[in-house]
């Protein structure tokens, strides 16, 4: 079951708590947890940061996700549900759930963060919305403890007006759960962790290990159906622009990059006028617009690119001979020429005997 | 040769079928004007039933041997253009609307080039009605051929009052200046369409005609121009003319999701651009064309401005 329909720009936050959350100590000498004791006070100025920020994540990387299948509910899971099933006000007491738990099992190489757990609403459908958000302190927001007169420590956002320049640093992870996804078994929602597009080993710390949840297509199918799809486009392309884009494409995946970004793909490998054509048949196949490479079902289609030609030949190259040894050039609109410089060093008769 | 009572019987039929006509003629004019205000062409549009009287009159004039069927502007529709240059495009658009049997008679192609005359495009086409075909006459002109046309019509084309011939020729020597006037408006927004700020200004006039829908607060004039001038790029030269008519069409189709966005962005310190005119342009441009605009953007601004933009707007998961 798909939670499908979304728009991102509807997501409105209205009330949110914030959590210093550092380091577990592994030896009893890490920072103490700082948790809040209310809601944060309202700023318009940071709820509309919050959006955009949440908006802007979301559209370009969200994943579908889903609660692990392990017999047992798990600890975000089980908060999740409590939100929403609780006949109270629980948003405070679930944040500070969350806050403790992420506490305990953020240890090691995990980077310390705020954590801010929001009410949100669909401005469209008004189906009530749950966001756990991991910021880390160059995002442009910090933590402001304020102790109100009854002795209540309450963290707040503190906004950087200087975002602008501070953003390209930073990294951000963000799970959002709806009503009608928290209704469901297993649990469902949408998860974004812009770490996983720079580096792999601490890649499922906050989906897997924090969320207790998993992706509900694996990497490996995605990234078996980007390749697939990705011929399928190359089929629309005039004739002669199809064996570099279909290289193009076994390149990015056998690349070292941890990740690939539709849109990215598209801006590098892909003339202006076409990018758009590429990004709606990839989103229209299902393909997620960011995902994590895992070429485990594919991994033998990256080597070679065979490229057919109407008279019946067929030749095949390894990858790197693509624009060196092997050079496809255009003549017309209908015909290429593809030049093969090199030895030759062996000719045989080819086909059944 | 037509006969009294030929013309008679077409007469009653068409006295008890007049209603039909007129309904037609409305109909094709709601399509016809629908159509050139989405692609953005400027013009306007009438529509009539022919009245009894001139049915009956043009049947005798043109002495028609089967005045029912030979009668084909029963139901008409009027396209006034505001340039000449939107003609063509004015004329296959109606065809491609009505793409069955057209009959199409062009004047401009009809007339000698050492003649003087009429220009405009007359096309009888086929519009379906229950079980049957009906036919109705759409005249394409400028608004000067027009203006030509209707004196002719009450002057030149009197069968009992025939005007002296220099009269006469007179009014024929006015289609000289007919011709003038349509070229003279051409070159006249040919010179526009170049000048230097043309697309920005047009963008703009876009842009706050759109704007004021949804909101009546003063903005920064200033920042609007650099905005839309730094992203003409992203738009075909060819459609800004057109651009106030497509981002009307965008905003009637959004306009729940503008609304809402204008709301929320309201306050400006959250944003520069979100709570001005120009946002409605870039919501407009993420939707028509958004890697044009990604380029153009991204020669002029931070991509974190254009990035805010999109959210906002937002994407469907």
């Amino acid at each position: 079951v798909k939670v499908k329909g979304m728009n991102t720009g509807d997501i409105r936050i209205k009330r949110w708590v914030l959590h210093d959350v550092p380091n577990s100590p592994k030896k009893g000498d890490g920072d103490p947890l700082g948790l809040s004791g209310g809601i944060s006070p309202h700023s318009d100025k940071v709820a509309s940061y919050l959006d955009r920020r949440l908006s802007n994540s979301l559209g370009k990387a969200a994943r579908e996700v889903q609660e692990q299948s392990i017999g047992t509910e798990l600890a975000v899971p089980l908060a999740v549900r409590k939100f929403f099933d609780s006949k109270d006000d629980a948003l405070l007491e679930v944040s500070q759930d969350l806050a403790k738990y992420l506490h305990t099992c953020q240890s090691g190489n995990v980077s310390p963060g705020l954590l801010v757990v929001a009410e949100a609403q669909d401005a469209t459908t008004k189906e009530k919305l749950l966001v756990i958000m991991k910021l880390e302190p160059q995002d442009g927001v910090r933590a402001t403890k304020t102790i109100r007169d009854d002795g209540t420590v309450v963290y707040d956002i503190g906004y950087v007006d200087d975002l602008m320049l501070t953003r390209q640093t930073r990294v951000f992870k963000v799970a959002v759960f709806g009503a009608k996804g928290a209704a469901k078994k297993p649990l469902k929602g949408f998860a974004v962790d812009e770490q996983i597009q720079r580096t792999s080993g601490l890649a499922h710390f906050f989906l897997t290990t924090f969320l207790g949840c998993e992706l509900q297509e694996k990497d490996e199918v995605v990234t078996q159906r980007f390749l697939n799809e990705g011929e399928k486009f190359a089929a629309s392309l005039p004739a002669p622009q199809r064996p570099k884009f279909v290289a193009a494409m076994q390149t990015e995946l056998a690349s070292n990059d941890v990740s690939i970004s539709i849109d990215a793909f598209a801006a590098k490998h892909l003339k202006v006028d076409r990018r758009r054509d590429f990004k709606e048949h990839m989103k229209s196949a299902a393909v997620p617009k960011t995902f994590q490479k895992d070429v485990d079902l594919v991994e033998g289609y990256l080597k070679k690119v065979q490229m057919n030609v109407d008279d019946g030949s067929v030749v095949i190259t390894p990858l790197q001979n693509l624009d060196k040894s092997v050079k496809v050039t255009t003549i017309n609109d209908e015909q290429s020429q593809i030049a093969i410089t090199g030895k030759l060093i062996g000719t045989k008769p080819r086909g059944n005997r | 040769v037509s006969t009294s009572s030929a013309i008679a019987a077409a007469r009653d039929r068409y006295v008890s079928e007049f209603d039909i006509y007129e309904s037609l003629a409305a109909e094709v004019r709601t399509s016809i004007a629908s159509e050139l205000r989405r692609r953005g062409i400027e013009a306007e549009t009438s529509a009539r039933a022919k009245e009894v009287a001139s049915f009956v009159t043009k049947a005798f004039r043109k002495n028609y041997a089967d005045p029912w069927e030979q009668t084909t502007d029963k139901a008409g529709v009027r396209v006034t253009l505001f340039y000449e240059r939107d003609l063509q495009t004015a004329l296959d658009m109606i065809l491609d609307l009505y793409p069955i049997d057209p009959d199409v008679e062009d004047k401009r192609e009809e007339l000698e080039v050492e003649k003087l005359g009429y220009l405009g495009v007359h096309v009888t086409v086929k519009v379906k009605q229950g079980a049957e075909m009906l036919p109705c006459e759409v005249q394409i002109r400028t608004s000067s051929q027009g203006s030509w046309a209707v004196v002719s019509h009450h002057l030149l084309y009197k069968p009992d009052l025939v005007l002296p011939d220099p009269v006469r020729r007179s009014l024929y020597r006015l289609l000289a200046l007919v011709e003038l006037f349509d070229s003279e408006v051409e070159h006249a927004m040919a010179a526009f369409t170049s000048l230097p700020e043309f697309a920005a200004a047009s963008l703009k006039t876009a842009a706050e005609r759109a704007f004021y829908e949804f909101r009546t607060e003063p903005y920064d004039q200033q920042l609007t121009m650099i905005v839309l001038d730094s992203i003409k790029a992203a738009f075909d030269t060819d459609d800004l003319p057109g651009y106030t008519a497509q981002l009307g069409n965008f905003v009637s189709a959004q306009k729940a999701r503008i609304a809402d966005r204008l709301a929320h962005y309201r306050d400006g310190s959250a944003h520069p651009i979100l709570s001005q005119p120009e946002a409605i342009v870039l919501f407009e441009r993420l939707e028509a064309a958004a890697d044009q605009l990604e380029e153009a953007w991204l020669g002029a601004f931070p991509v974190d401005l254009l990035d805010d933009v999109k959210a906002a707007w937002g994407y469907d998961l």
